[in-house]
């Protein structure tokens, strides 16, 4: 089952029993609902609209190569609606790749397998319509941004998939999207059979703007101390949330954030995608994953707790990223408004 | 759509796209999104067609028809794995292929990511229900192809059904049927067993796939938003109705065993 | 212990079967039947069920006995080829995937595939039966693409009679939209509700024909026959029942057998018989 380590039947038996006991004991000393320590840093990719890294479990002292690891990182294209590819309204798409490193043992046909298998969970959550970005519009029906979310995973070390969404969650409040003005060409009226054009820009919140927007061709960008302002949705990105089950009976137990040696030994995983915008807790994403079964009663139970947890790891990740907005973005407006 | 020129085929022209419709004038009759159901009540499935053993050759097949999602399904093996060291449990495998002319744009014969999305999720439903631990060294294939397809998630629950009644034809030991069953959250309302326009007009879809005769669930798949206690309901409904998917498929299994 | 280790009569049959085909078939001929119980000379029964696919323009579905092939026509839009601005497309490709048979794997497609497939080709091409010309929106500009794709989902020998048939069905079966050419904004759109049949002319059916240790000629030989016979004989006549084409595959035909003629003589009688399904459709 786990991608990463294969345990002989003894080792199994060994973590599950482990995990089992009265008072549950980890490899690591961590209780059941632990978490690692968990590292995060916005704006890692110069390059790209908005970027995050993760790391879960990486032990002090140690270069990397442990915990598992992550970055993510986000790309705006401009697409044409009526001659290109893109829709009215923009388009939002998500890859995730797997580096071999993460994965030294797997061929590359299982490699590939293992990242079309993140990359779908990955999309079918976030671009689903619910979670639309309303500013992803350049000109209506002409324009509009291709926002593309690459993943890539550097080192896998259990866990995966929280540190995907929270990696992505990350990089998309990170995102600015650039702004844009609307630009149009006007055939000179006055002057003599000319062809040459003119050119008008016009604010997009002018409230002296008379013209339609109908007739704008063209855009261009606004010059601004900014990249830009940030998706209309920040706050709903999901946080993802893995329940290792290891007993879905009427009493269901689970752990938090497993190793991947408790991964390959506790097969049966509850993949909660929960988001907390101001009109109430909605659920994005769940899905079972593995070779096991659970009972239906147990749900109501694991849907509570699950919300639980993903309500603090949000909080947390929250603060986290207002600290890395201030250490980013505050302080440079600050050295800009010196100038 | 793209250039995919296969010297293994009759190749068209190197690029084509599907006729662009212009509505003439706006049908009626046609369910838009914000209307009440057509022909059935929310909680009403639509019809099934279930038909163990059509497929001669192969170990144990179904055909599966509710209304436009029409599915082929047909299981071989156990049989030997190739290319593969020792493995104490057999494997299951889960392939899906969609026939070009079962989608409204024609699909074009390669293989892609769709596919496999709903192999694993197949897969899932399963997996669990299959005795893989008396199958050592062996392989179970189920091979389902897509003759005609009216939304995602109608192919996952229709698809599920199937495979676990072409499995049951093989003869091969499970622990029990897996049914399955869609859901859409339409307003407040769950309808279940949705089209393909119901389940993209919904807020989200929720898939479950369980055994009924153990009550046990081995497969929950939703996406989109949707409140947890909704959900919960979601599933309750979906459950539910696979009681009465169980039925028939368990009956249409009897009618189709002629005993030796 | 006893009880288990003299397996029933139907169980040593099927083994006798699998591990002597061929002597398993003779005994079979050597008294005039065959294993299914059809005469040497005789087709299995067909059944032909059009326009059950909603996603595609035209569709079929053939049963050849236990052969099962679907078939369903899409049409799209391209640019005609420089050299043929009036001429449209017509595409057969026939895919045998690893649901039909335990014969084949998943993959790319096989041998087998690849030779039925271009064989379908030659045969629609060479009935005339849908004119390219009559597939051109504008000339130069646009024309329509008929991709004729089947699927075989059950394999029990002969499968190239039952794609043709499958295929010319579906053809027939095909309404394409009526396209209207906009020369203002070069393109072209096509209405929902106004659906035109295709101009087709003639109708190219197949009947195949096997032979078996040079002296047995087998009709819509199955797939357990198939392996078996040294050469198999495919003739294409086309409605009116003249002859359209021959081919044989496999090795020299007996000497002291007339098998082409009597090949001919027994497909025309099978094309006038199958001719009465096409029309009820």
């Amino acid at each position: 089952m786990s991608a990463t380590v294969s345990l002989s039947k003894s080792e199994k038996s060994y973590i599950r029993t482990a995990l089992g006991e009265l008072s549950p004991i980890r490899a690591d000393g961590r209780s059941l609902l632990d978490y690692r320590s968990i590292a995060l840093e916005t704006g890692v990719a110069s390059l790209a609209n908005g970027s995050a890294r993760v790391n879960i479990g990486k032990t002090a002292g140690e270069e990397s190569g442990s915990g598992t690891e992550v970055i993510a990182a986000v790309k705006l294209e401009v697409e044409g609606v009526l001659e290109g590819e893109g829709v009215d309204g923009g388009r939002l798409m998500c890859t995730v790749s797997c580096s071999p490193a993460a994965y030294p043992h797997l061929s590359s046909a299982a490699l590939d397998d293992l990242s079309y298998d993140m990359t779908i969970i990955l999309n079918q959550c976030l671009s689903h319509p619910s979670l639309h970005p309303k500013n992803l519009v350049i000109i209506p029906k002409r324009r509009s941004w291709l926002l593309t979310l690459d993943v890539i995973v550097l080192s896998d070390s259990g866990n995966v998939y929280d540190a995907l969404f929270l990696a992505a969650r990350s990089a998309l409040c990170d995102t600015k999207v650039p702004k844009t003005r609307s630009v149009q060409y006007q055939p000179k009226s006055n002057a003599l059979g000319e062809q040459d054009v003119e050119m008008s820009a016009e604010a997009p919140a002018s409230i002296f703007s008379t013209k339609e927007v109908k007739s704008t061709a063209d855009f261009e960008l606004a010059d601004y101390w900014d990249e830009g302002e940030p998706l209309d949705i920040n706050q709903e990105w999901p946080v993802c949330v893995t329940l290792n089950l290891l007993s879905a009976k009427s009493l269901p137990t689970y752990f938090l954030d497993a190793t991947s040696q408790e991964e390959a030994a506790i097969p049966l995983r509850l993949l909660l995608l929960f988001s907390f915008s101001p009109s109430g807790t909605r659920l994005q994403s769940m899905r079972l994953m593995g070779d096991g079964e659970i009972q239906l009663e147990s749900m109501t139970q694991l849907l509570e707790s699950g919300e639980n947890h993903a309500r603090k790891l949000f909080q947390a990740l929250k603060n986290k990223l207002q600290e890395e907005d201030f250490r980013r973005n505050q302080k440079a407006l600050a050295r800009f408004d010196l100038r | 759509m793209s250039t995919n020129f296969d010297r293994r085929r009759i190749n068209g022209p190197e690029d084509s796209f599907s006729p662009v419709l212009v509505d003439d004038d706006e049908d009626e009759t046609k369910w838009r999104p914000g209307k009440p159901r057509q022909s059935r009540q929310p909680q009403d499935i639509r019809p099934i067609f279930l038909q163990p053993g059509l497929i001669s050759q192969a170990n144990g097949s179904a055909y599966i028809e509710t209304e436009r999602t029409k599915i082929a399904c047909a299981v071989y093996g156990p049989r030997q794995s190739k290319n593969v060291g020792y493995i104490e449990r057999g494997r299951l495998n889960v392939q899906v292929k969609f026939a070009p002319f079962s989608c409204h744009k024609r699909r074009a014969p390669i293989r892609d990511a769709e596919d496999r999305s709903i192999a694993v999720l197949i897969h899932q439903s399963l997996v669990s229900s299959v005795r893989l631990e008396l199958f050592p060294k062996s392989t179970i294939d189920v091979f389902l192809t897509i003759i005609e397809n009216d939304g995602i998630d109608s192919c996952v629950a229709t698809g599920t059904v199937a495979a676990s009644t072409a499995l049951a034809d093989a003869g091969i030991e499970m622990l029990g049927l897996v049914t399955s069953c869609a859901a859409t959250l339409m307003g407040e309302e769950i309808w279940l067993d949705p089209n393909h326009d119901e389940a993209t007009a919904g807020a989200s879809t929720l898939v479950l796939a369980c055994m009924p005769a153990l009550n046990v669930v081995t497969s929950v798949w939703q996406n989109g938003t949707i409140s947890p206690k909704q959900g919960l309901e979601c599933m309750k409904a979906c459950q539910e109705r696979c009681e009465t998917i169980h039925s028939i498929v368990a009956q249409s299994l009897v009618s189709n065993f002629t005993p030796e | 212990m006893a009880a288990t280790s003299v397996p029933s009569e139907e169980i040593r049959a099927a083994t006798f079967q699998r591990l002597y085909p061929k002597t398993y078939l003779e005994r079979f001929l050597q008294e005039n039947v065959r294993p299914d119980g059809r005469d040497f000379l005789e087709f299995r029964d067909c059944s032909i069920n059009v326009g059950s696919i909603s996603t595609a323009d035209g569709s079929s579905l053939v049963r050849l006995g236990d052969t099962t092939v679907v078939c369903g026509v899409k049409a799209e839009i391209a640019e005609p080829d420089l050299d043929a601005p009036e001429d449209g497309f017509l595409v057969p490709n026939l895919d045998l995937p690893p649901l039909c048979s335990p014969k084949y794997k998943p993959g790319p497609p096989s041998d087998d595939a690849q030779v039925i497939s271009s064989r379908l080709n030659e045969a629609l091409i060479l009935s005339g039966m849908l004119p390219t010309k009559s597939l051109c929106i504008q000339p130069g500009k646009f024309v329509w693409v008929l991709y004729v794709d089947a699927t075989c989902i059950n394999y029990n020998g002969n499968v190239f009679d039952a794609t043709l048939l499958a295929m010319v069905a579906a053809l027939k079966n095909a309404r394409l939209p009526k396209a209207v050419y906009h020369e203002e904004t070069n393109h072209v759109t096509c209405s929902r509700k106004l659906r035109e049949p295709l101009s087709l002319s003639g109708t190219p059916l197949a009947s195949t024909f096997g032979v078996f240790d040079s002296s047995h000629l087998l009709a819509d030989p199955t797939a357990f026959e198939e392996p078996l016979l040294e050469t198999t004989v495919t003739i294409i006549t086309d409605n009116g029942g003249r002859l359209l084409s021959t081919s044989q595959l496999g090795q020299y035909l007996p000497p002291e057998m007339d098998v082409l003629s009597e090949c001919i003589t027994n497909a025309k009688s099978r094309t006038t018989e199958i001719m009465k399904h096409i029309l009820a459709i």
